[in-house]
């Protein structure tokens, strides 16, 4: 459950990463509350709690069954909730990501608001994302899936980034 | 659009000196076919080794070398490999070269600067044949990225900084390519530009998308061998995108598509 919860975060704070990265924002942890108001920072810190001021209910999956149920067992007995965060201005366009909510862990992650809106031109949007360049990002903070660095050696590898990804399994 | 929450199961193997990390998510994350594939992939890998490590003094590689045997006698990949090196040799206008000189002037045969983006690129299919799977394999920090489902979100790619190994300078998105990066930061100086034999100077790091890691990993390869040239060089491949890190800390994004 913690693992799912890591990895759906991460996804969300990449969002936030893609399009809402600007100067006022490069202060790494804030960056997941920039774009979702609700229960992120609650479920980032504590991971039990989070989901205080969350609202609607029910509608726990637009579409993405396959992967949920295998996943969350064990945690049936409790509802999922929704949170709808607000839409966040960047220089694509309009963002609005919406979460779900389970034993205060997200389980779900969907983008309600994509710059040009239908799927077609979300692929195109993803695709052509520029690369960012970040002044600094420690590692904590940038949710990633894996490091990209000069080949570093089986003993290199122990200190780094990539290390630590592995090892957290996230 | 929905983004899944599936989770990630990672795989770790210590193979040619360096380690191999393996992300999978989907359907075949975790299961018996995840790691079937993951045991072909590192058999195949060590394989490749045992044939081209040039620390081996028995691989087919060391021999050829030597002079022991001919290249007719060398398995396929071998003439594969050493094929993509001259091609690489002659697109980097010599920059890039398998054969470098060795401490006493006679130049050494050393095809690791293609073998290891090559391998890692064709050791990918074993995983990438797992259906409804995501896979992102990186050897030593170079990678091939795969998406199954459009509906789950890109592999997300930390590049780091090359003169603060415990920070990124950028992050990308890859749905299907291949990231590779050289540069200094783990192993020291250990890539030299093949026409005079000097350690680049002004480049830190380069870091190269492309459609697979083998041209991926040549070109950053080359790109950083080159020193001052590199980012006019890789402004003019095409397919090819990425970000140099040059020593004073400036970072510059190049995109041919």
């Amino acid at each position: 459950m913690k693992r799912i919860s890591y990895w759906v975060l991460s996804t969300v704070s990449a969002v936030v990463l893609l399009f809402g990265f600007d100067a006022s924002q490069r202060g790494a942890t804030s960056t997941p509350t920039a774009t979702i108001s609700g229960g992120t920072s609650g479920t980032k810190s504590g991971q039990s709690s989070g989901s205080d001021n969350s609202t609607s209910s029910g509608n726990s999956s637009g579409n993405s069954s396959k992967n949920s149920s295998g996943n969350n067992s064990g945690s049936t007995r409790s509802s999922t909730k929704t949170v709808t965060g607000s839409v966040a201005q960047t220089q694509w366009g309009p963002v609005q990501v919406e979460l779900a909510v389970r034993n205060g862990s997200i389980t779900k992650v969907s983008i309600l608001q994509y710059p040009n809106g239908n799927g077609r031109d979300v692929e195109i949007a993803r695709y052509s994302l520029p690369i960012l360049i970040h002044e600094t990002l420690s590692s904590q903070s940038a949710n990633i899936d894996m490091v990209s660095g000069a080949t570093y050696t089986s003993t290199g590898y122990l200190q780094s980034l990539q290390s630590a990804l592995d090892q957290a399994n996230l | 659009m929905t983004v899944s929450s599936s989770p990630l199961q990672r795989y770790v193997a210590h193979l040619m000196g360096m380690p191999v990390s393996l992300a999978l998510r989907g359907r075949h994350a975790e299961d018996e076919a995840a790691r079937g594939a993951w045991e072909r992939c590192v058999a195949e890998l060590t394989e490749v080794d045992r044939t081209f490590s040039t620390y081996r003094e028995d691989s087919v590689v060391s021999r050829l070398s030597r002079g022991e045997i001919d290249l007719a006698d060398c398995p396929a990949e071998v003439r594969e490999v050493l094929g993509l090196g001259e091609q690489a040799r002659v697109e980097s206008a010599g920059a890039f070269d398998v054969r470098c000189p060795g401490p006493d002037g006679v130049p050494v045969l050393d095809p690791s600067g293609v073998v290891k983006g090559w391998a890692v690129q064709r050791a990918s299919a074993h995983l990438r044949a797992l259906p409804d799977t995501d896979v992102c394999l990186s050897a030593g920090g170079d990678m091939v990225c795969h998406v199954a489902d459009e509906s789950r979100p890109a592999w997300r790619v930390g590049v780091e900084d090359p003169l603060d190994p415990q920070q990124l300078v950028a992050t990308v998105e890859v749905r299907r390519g291949a990231v590779a990066t050289s540069g200094t930061a783990h192993r020291g100086e250990h890539i030299t530009d093949a026409r005079t034999g000097d350690l680049p100077s002004v480049v830190a790091s380069v870091t190269v998308l492309a459609d697979d890691l083998t041209w991926a990993d040549i070109d950053a390869t080359a790109a950083y061998a080159m020193g001052a040239d590199a980012l006019t060089w890789l402004r003019a491949r095409a397919g090819r995108r990425g970000v140099v890190v040059w020593r004073d800390g400036r970072r510059e994004v190049f995109d041919s598509h």
